[in-house]
Order: structure tokens, then C-alpha cells, then sequence
């Protein structure tokens, strides 16, 4: 049965907003193909998962508002981007990038943009097997880039090191603990993927 | 622009993702034995081994 109970649409809300504002040297630099294709690729499918969510049927009458209630406007996205802005004009002093103020942003956002979706594991507590497959992968992408900073770091030439984007990548990462703990348990264990509440 | 093991991991870990939930989204459970999981793999290996060896530029 098509449905998405268990999925927030406002985690992919936010990492829409992260792409859109990491990616816009899409207009002025080419990396190489396979940079620019991932770039599009990713803000492609983050659109496809928000369209099938809210629009699509028999998927979309399916949305649980009341689950998904993480105010991420409000408590995501202000907070980040006030967080970006003092720290990047303490850095730029006045001559503001309007592209890499944006960028920095996108790196703060995209270290909370899972807390939607791991708010509503909680609520649901038992988690399908898709959906814990997904999350665990979307938690070990950050931790795989971390290990990918440390390799540049040693090997290439000219790295230059992003503290923000370490500071972060290390506090996404660590918003998964608790689910990846749960999550191998329970593939360990085998059988239902159970969450704890708080309640 | 460098590419090494972990960069490739990170990324193909993150489109895995996406895939797996567009997946759980669109797809129903074949009753014919494959589950969900299976066709999601499926998928995945004829991307990473097929599809993108052809598109990826090395620096």
C-alpha cells in the first residue's frame, strides 16, 4: 500500500533549502560532470520526495500533519540562518559574498535538517524496514564526508579546512547516535525496528 | 575538486537514501516475492556499476 506514514516532509523541506542555497555556483563554476550532475541530482530528488508527499496520491492523503509537527521555520531555519550570519560577518567583516553567506548557511541547516524526520520515528516508535534503511544511509553519508575531509586533509596539496563545515558535520552526525545505536541493535536482533519514546 | 573512496561512499550513500525512500513511497510490495528491499539493490547496483563509471570524471 502506497502511504508515507513514518516519513516527514519537513526534513526534505529543509534539505531542499540547503541545496538550493549550497548549490548556486552551479551558475559560475564547472567542477566537472559528475559534481555538476550530483548537484542536480540531489535537488531533483529532494523536489521528488516533497511532490510525492504533499501532491501525489494515493501517497499524499496519507501525510500525517499532526506527526509531523517540528516548527522548522521558526525553530530550523531562523535560528540557522541568524547563527550563519553572525559567523560569517565576524569572518567577511564588510566585504559580504552573498553566495558564500548563503553557503554557509546551508552547511549550519543541513547539520539539523534530520531532527523533523527523527521527531516522527519517535511518535511512531516502530519503524518499516524502508524507512530506517533510508535514514541510516542519510546519517552515514555526513559521517562518510568527515572521513573524506580527514583523508583531503593528508593528501591534498592545497585543502583548506572548513571548521564550520567540521563543527557540523560532526553535530549531524551526532543527531543520528541514538537512532544508528537503535537501528543496528535491531538488525542484530532481527524482527521489528522499535524506537524508544520519551513518553 | 578531488574524488577519493570516501567522497564516493558519502555520495552514493546519500542517493541510496533518496532512492530507498522514493522507493517506500511510490513502490507497493510485490507480492510475487521480491520485497522492496531486493529491487531497491537492484537499482542501486546498476547505478553505481553501470550508469555512473560512465559519467564520473577523475581530477
Amino acid at each position: 500500500m502506497k502511504s508515507s506514514t513514518g516519513i516527514s516532509v519537513r526534513t526534505h523541506e529543509l534539505y531542499l533549502l540547503v541545496f538550493v542555497t549550497r548549490y548556486l555556483d552551479l551558475f559560475t563554476t564547472f567542477y566537472s560532470f559528475y559534481n555538476s550532475f550530483m548537484k542536480v541530482l540531489y535537488i531533483f530528488t529532494t523536489s521528488l520526495v516533497i511532490y510525492t508527499i504533499k501532491v501525489k496520491e494515493p501517497i499524499a492523503s496519507t501525510y500525517d500533519k499532526a506527526q509531523d509537527s517540528f516548527l522548522h521555520w521558526k525553530f530550523g531555519v531562523a535560528p540557522c540562518f541568524i547563527v550563519a550570519l553572525i559567523t560569517y560577518l565576524f569572518q567577511a567583516g564588510f566585504s559580504i559574498n552573498i553566495m558564500d553567506l548563503l553557503w554557509t548557511f546551508s552547511i549550519y541547516l543541513e547539520s539539523i535538517a534530520i531532527l523533523p524526520q527523527l521527531i516522527v520515528l519517535q511518535r511512531y516508535r516502530e519503524v518499516e524496514n524502508l524507512t530506517g534503511n533510508y535514514v541510516f544511509f542519510m546519517g552515514a553519508y555526513r559521517f562518510l564526508y568527515i572521513l573524506n575531509w580527514i583523508y583531503r586533509s593528508y593528501n591534498e596539496p592545497y585543502y583548506q579546512h572548513h571548521f564550520v563545515v567540521y563543527f557540523c558535520g560532526v553535530l549531524q552526525t551526532l543527531l543520528y547516535v541514538d537512532f544508528f545505536y537503535y537501528y543496528i541493535k535491531s538488525k542484530a536482533r532481527g524482527g521489528k525496528f522499535t524506537l524508544p519514546t520519551s513518553r | 575538486m578531488s574524488m577519493n573512496i570516501f567522497r564516493l561512499a558519502g555520495d552514493m550513500s546519500h542517493v541510496f537514501s533518496i532512492i530507498v525512500l522514493l522507493l517506500r513511497l511510490r513502490v507497493v510490495k510485490n507480492a510475487a516475492g521480491k520485497n522492496l528491499t531486493d529491487v531497491a539493490l537492484l537499482i542501486f547496483q546498476k547505478l553505481d556499476f553501470e550508469i555512473l563509471p560512465r559519467f564520473i570524471t577523475s581530477r
